[in-house]
């Protein structure tokens, strides 16, 4: 490295005009060109959206590097030098790099396996948000309330990543109790006729209505609708207003929790031990 | 009364009701502009025209129709339906179309496996009849002349149906009753079968009154059961 430097510093010294001119015009071509090819893989289709920026700054980067390599050359400076230089600086930055150097692996792997785009909304880690970018080291999540989260590439393969927009349609699930005293074959078809009227609900696959469970306080029945994952959100608040006012208008009691205490009159009506 | 495809001058302050079948607004004219009030929400079309045209436009995704119950095709035969299919309202003014919206709004539903395989259709609010005779559809519908042929050696089960609304045009007859494009649905195997579109209007006395939303590449015509709508009881 000392003789590189040394090499250099002599050079420099007595370089003359014409060596600065085509190591500055090397340079400006170098950069034009890595502009112009970042610029067109940007923008290509035969790329995928998720690859383009990746691979732009790769080209950019191995485009500047041979034209910093010119450059160097007019100043008498010797590649192979250079490279053995690195050639050590990359065993010394390895040791230091390594989870840099996973992060990428996985980056890359992430990138082959493409279990999210960028526009999808995951569950990774406890955090939820839409991808707004998948790099080499990191992808970055948007959360709904608008907070830029970076999570490390290395993190993202080793966990559970639930991709909620992976398919186009969902399943709502919307459970709700009805009274003992409910005629179950009216709930049935009230909840049925609620999501027949939702232009949200899709008739196919066909909605589901099914009674679970007895719970404390009532019986647990389950609406099952598919919809579009764009309308999630919308359709399970707009189909919790429409149940609560469906069962209210045909008199059909959603319970609360109770318990009937009985107080003892005297000594005698207390229970034993 | 306003009506399909015709002509509408308000002075300012006056108005007019729409009555198109199931759907119900009301048409006024202000300095200025145009106001169309719906008894849920209200559009205000600035412009200085004069005239304004309500025309109708077909759904802007495919259409599914599901049998009332499963019908079975024996093989060399064929049978004609008519569907009736809601259709969209859209505003004209100076040719320039300043509002599309649904006379009424089909449920959303899924053609296919649940998965990205499938296709994002609406429901269509009529069942798929069998019966020669031409349905008497309120205004807001369109007619769609179909023909099914089973040229397969197989009897062929129908379930449910689907129909390429946004390839088909749009006509309106002389009491502004609407038809669509005729179709022939020719069912060549258990897993093929191709679907066209008739050239021309469906009848002879209909006017065009709207062009498809898109044109298919192949002319309409397509192969395998999957993508031309017909499908089996599950």
């Amino acid at each position: 490295m000392e003789s590189v430097l040394k090499t250099l510093n002599d050079t420099l010294a007595t370089l003359d005009p014409t060596k600065w001119l085509s190591a500055l015009f090397i340079f400006l071509v170098g950069l034009l060109i890595a502009r112009l090819v970042r610029v067109a893989l940007s923008k290509s289709t035969w790329l995928h959206p998720q690859h383009r920026i990746v691979t732009a700054r790769f080209a950019g980067y191995v485009i500047m590097t041979i034209a910093v390599a010119g450059v160097l050359n007019q100043f008498g400076v010797s590649i192979s030098a250079l490279l053995g230089a690195a050639g050590i600086l990359t065993v010394a930055l390895g040791f230091a790099a390594q989870t840099v150097a996973s992060n990428m692996l996985s980056g890359i792997f992430l990138m082959g396996e493409q279990p999210f785009v960028i526009g999808d909304y995951v569950e990774v880690a406890g955090t939820g948000g839409v991808v707004t970018s998948i790099d080499l080291l990191s992808v970055r999540l948007q959360t709904l309330d608008n907070i830029l989260v970076r999570i490390p590439n290395e993190t993202m393969l080793k966990s559970n990543v639930s991709n909620r927009t992976h398919y186009p349609i969902r399943r709502l699930d919307l459970p709700v109790e009805v009274h003992y005293r409910s005629d179950l074959d009216e709930v049935e078809r009230v909840l049925m006729e609620v999501t027949h009227n939702h232009p949200l609900c899709m008739e196919s696959p066909e909605p589901w209505i099914r009674f679970m469970e007895f719970k404390d306080s009532g019986i647990l029945v389950q609406i099952q609708v598919w919809t579009l994952t764009t309308n999630f959100l919308r359709l399970r608040s707009d189909l919790l207003k429409a149940v609560h006012k469906a069962l209210g208008e045909a008199s059909i009691e959603i319970p609360f929790p109770q318990r009937t205490i009985t107080f003892a009159k005297d000594e005698n009506d207390a229970p034993s031990d | 009364m306003a009506d399909w495809n015709q002509s509408i001058s308000l002075e300012t302050g006056k108005s007019v009701p729409i009555n198109l079948g199931d759907f119900e607004a009301n048409l006024s004219k202000e300095l200025g502009q145009w106001k169309l009030t719906e008894p849920e929400q209200q559009h205000r079309f600035v412009s200085e025209a004069t005239e304004l045209f309500l025309r109708p436009r077909l759904a802007d995704r495919p259409l599914v129709f599901r049998a009332n119950e499963p019908v079975v095709l024996g093989p060399g035969n064929s049978f004609t339906t008519y569907v009736r299919s809601a259709v969209w309202l859209t505003v004209w003014l100076e040719d320039i179309c300043y509002l599309e919206t649904p006379t009424i709004r089909p449920s959303d539903t899924w053609f296919g496996p649940p998965t990205s395989d499938g296709e994002l259709c609406y429901a269509a609010r009529t069942g798929l009849r069998l019966g020669l005779e031409e349905p008497n559809a309120p205004k807001n519908f369109a007619v769609t002349p179909l023909e099914v042929v089973n040229e397969a050696h197989e009897s062929l089960t129908i379930a449910q149906l689907k129909i390429p609304a946004p390839e088909l045009s749009t006509y309106i007859d002389d009491d502004s009753n609407l038809w669509t494009t005729s179709i022939v649905l020719k069912a060549k195997s258990e897993e093929f079968a191709e679907i066209s579109a008739k050239s021309g209007a469906p009848r002879k006395d209909v006017e065009l009154v709207s062009r498809p939303r898109a044109t298919s590449a192949s002319g309409l015509v397509r192969s395998f059961m999957s993508t031309v709508g017909l499908a089996r009881n599950q």
